[in-house]
């Protein structure tokens, strides 16, 4: 029953991901065999430096400066996304909700656009201030449109969610404006960005999404209760003993800074965080101690894949992809179930 | 023993409440000690349900206050509420797939630490909760896929698990037909006698509140109107005047009142006693 078929999952998963990263770190531009990818990526490890002697400096470089780091990123990327969305779903009780919905990525928009527009040049930890900017304005946005959904002590959903599509909205249309004033250059780099890209990130930007992807995703299990009980509604969540507005602030928090990371690093990729949770919750049912880890692992698994997709179709943004792939599969799903339910 | 045992489970005094300018509850006084089997009666908008949510401590009085063994409500943590007393929310139909056990399962988050997982303990008081309601062979079945009368016994099982000493329920039968709202009270009424759970039901239904409540309290405008055993509350006169509709009252093969809507027809047909 649901049992096995939740240790099958979870069990499959691991398999696919790592074979996901032996075929990221041998796919690119300059070919290299699987196995001996493989035997590079492991040759660190003590006892083990044998492995990879017959590789050469350059492939050494090729698979720990390129492959490694856009591979981790791409699969935090994705972890972080798809526990995100998994969050917001459980806490707006909207199988629709992703980060957008709460003017996560459209504040990251805003804030590259203005770094990008003002030509803002700085470093911080070695990130540029696209980056940066884009965190803060992912951050600043989501405080901004939970501040205006606040009503005597309480944060009603249906609020927060109008709150977030009407401040979204308001976000978009000045990066617009922005973008329109801009020159050409500028306005490739912006749009660029928010088609969503791994590829020529580094160690930096894996540094910095870790720390949020692994401590949002425990905070997430750890509040695995606090959703369970949400889904049923506030109400429901205040009968069995949470105290449901701490508990929602420090949920969307966690869900927002998941997110905003992700959009930091890597720009906007689209359809990941509304998809990957929506069918894990299918598969495993909605219990989030199950679900918290599957999501994790299928969002990683997801976005490594699509990036590997992304490097193999040439310079093609990995937002592009996902939703590509996302968008025609998740009407599928609304075709299948004739109909709306977790 | 003697001192606690005379203390009132739930004590009400002078409660006052509403939504934003509109009073709901007024003036409200109500004792319920432990063991009692309320029943809670009354026209639409007369505050029913404000006063269950009151009660339950998720809406906090504008003036008065809620005493819960002695002490009042808001002094209490969420949690320790939820381990005092379990709700049984009005009928809603399920659209998230947990497993029953799961789902029952959920009555323990009042005792459970953020990084413990369930006890033997625990479990046993799970396993207990869905014997109690008949939904051992259950267990693992979605929530999606329960009867109405099924789904309704499951939030009776969830609410046991939270080993209350009080359970409080919202017009529990409503949309379940005579079969299920009969299997429903017989539950609520052995788990009042065999446990000496006190129990507090809001029901919309006059007839099987006086069959099955051995009290009743009737609210109309926001303010106790009567309260006491069914053959004391329950006449045509209060009936009449608090639902403005003309009703006769006799009684029942069980001695308990019973209450007939008089149609326009029937009063003209002259059969009024």
């Amino acid at each position: 029953m649901r049992g096995w078929r939740r240790t099958a999952i979870f069990v499959a998963l691991l398999i696919l991901l790592a074979e996901a990263t032996v075929l990221s770190l041998a796919t690119g531009p300059a070919p290299l065999p699987a196995g001996k990818a493989f035997r590079i990526l492991l040759s660190p490890l003590p006892y083990l430096h044998g492995l990879a002697a017959d590789a050469g400096e350059n492939e050494r470089n090729i698979v720990f400066q390129v492959r490694l780091p856009r591979f981790l990123l791409a699969l935090l990327v994705g972890a972080s996304l798809a526990v995100a969305g998994m969050v917001l779903q459980s806490l707006f009780q909207n199988a629709m909700a992703d980060p957008a919905i709460i003017g996560v990525s459209a504040g990251g928009a805003l804030g590259a656009t203005v770094a990008v527009m003002l030509g803002l040049d700085f470093a911080l930890f070695g990130l540029g201030p696209r980056t940066l900017a884009a965190f803060v304005g992912a951050v600043g946005v989501t405080g901004l449109v939970y501040a205006l959904s606040r009503r005597g002590g309480r944060t009603p959903v249906g609020l927060l969610l109008l709150t977030g599509l009407a401040v979204a909205s308001l976000c978009s249309s000045l990066a617009s404006l922005l973008l329109v004033l801009g020159k050409a250059g500028q306005v490739t780099d912006v749009v660029f960005w928010m088609m969503g890209s791994v590829a020529y990130q580094g160690w930096q930007e894996v540094q910095m999404i870790l720390p949020y992807a692994l401590l949002g995703a425990a905070l997430a299990f750890a509040y695995s209760r606090e959703l369970n009980a949400l889904l049923l509604g506030d109400e429901q969540a205040a009968f069995l003993g949470i105290p449901v507005e701490r508990a929602k602030l420090v949920l969307l928090a966690c869900g927002a800074l998941l997110a905003a990371a992700s959009v930091a690093v890597a720009g906007i990729v689209g359809f990941v965080g509304l998809i990957v949770p929506h069918v894990m919750r299918l598969l495993v049912g909605p219990e989030h101690r199950v679900l918290v880890p599957v999501s994790f692992l299928a969002g990683g698994l997801v976005v490594t894949l699509s990036a590997l997709v992304a490097t193999m179709l040439g310079a093609v943004p990995l937002g592009i992809i996902t939703s590509l792939l996302g968008a025609p599969f998740f009407l599928y799903l609304l075709h299948r179930q004739g109909g709306y339910r977790f | 023993m003697t001192l606690l045992a005379a203390l009132p489970l739930l004590e009400v005094s002078n409660l006052a409440c509403g939504y934003e300018r509109r009073p709901v509850l007024r003036d409200l006084n109500l004792r319920v000690g432990a063991g009692d089997f309320l029943g809670v009666i009354g026209p639409n908008g007369a505050g029913k349900s404000t006063l269950l949510r009151v009660l339950a401590g998720v809406l906090p009085p504008t003036a008065g206050q809620v005493a819960l063994l002695g002490r009042a409500l808001r002094e209490y943590r969420r949690r320790e509420i939820a381990r005092l007393l379990a709700v049984v929310p009005a009928p809603s139909t399920p659209i998230f797939s947990f497993t029953v056990r799961e789902f029952v399962a959920m009555g323990r988050t009042p005792y459970l630490g953020r990084f413990r997982s369930e006890s033997a303990e625990d479990r046993r008081v799970v396993e207990e909760a869905l014997a109690a309601t008949d939904l051992a062979p259950l267990g693992q079945r979605l929530i999606t896929e329960l009867s109405a009368g099924e789904w309704q016994r499951a939030n009776v099982a969830r609410a046991l698990a939270q080993q209350p000493r009080l359970l409080l329920l919202d017009e529990p039968t409503a949309f379940l037909d005579l079969g299920h709202q009969r299997e429903v009270f017989e539950l609520l009424v052995d788990l009042n006698r065999s446990r000496g759970l006190t129990v507090i039901c809001v029901s919309h239904d006059l007839n099987l509140a006086a069959e099955y409540c051995p009290r009743l309290a009737v609210l109309a405008e926001g303010t106790l109107y009567a309260e006491g055993p069914p053959e004391r509350v329950i006449t045509a006169d209060t009936i009449a005047s608090v639902y403005h509709a003309p009703v006769q009252v006799d009684r029942g093969p069980s001695g308990r009142p019973r209450v007939t809507l008089l149609s326009e027809s029937a009063l003209r047909g002259g059969r009024v006693p």
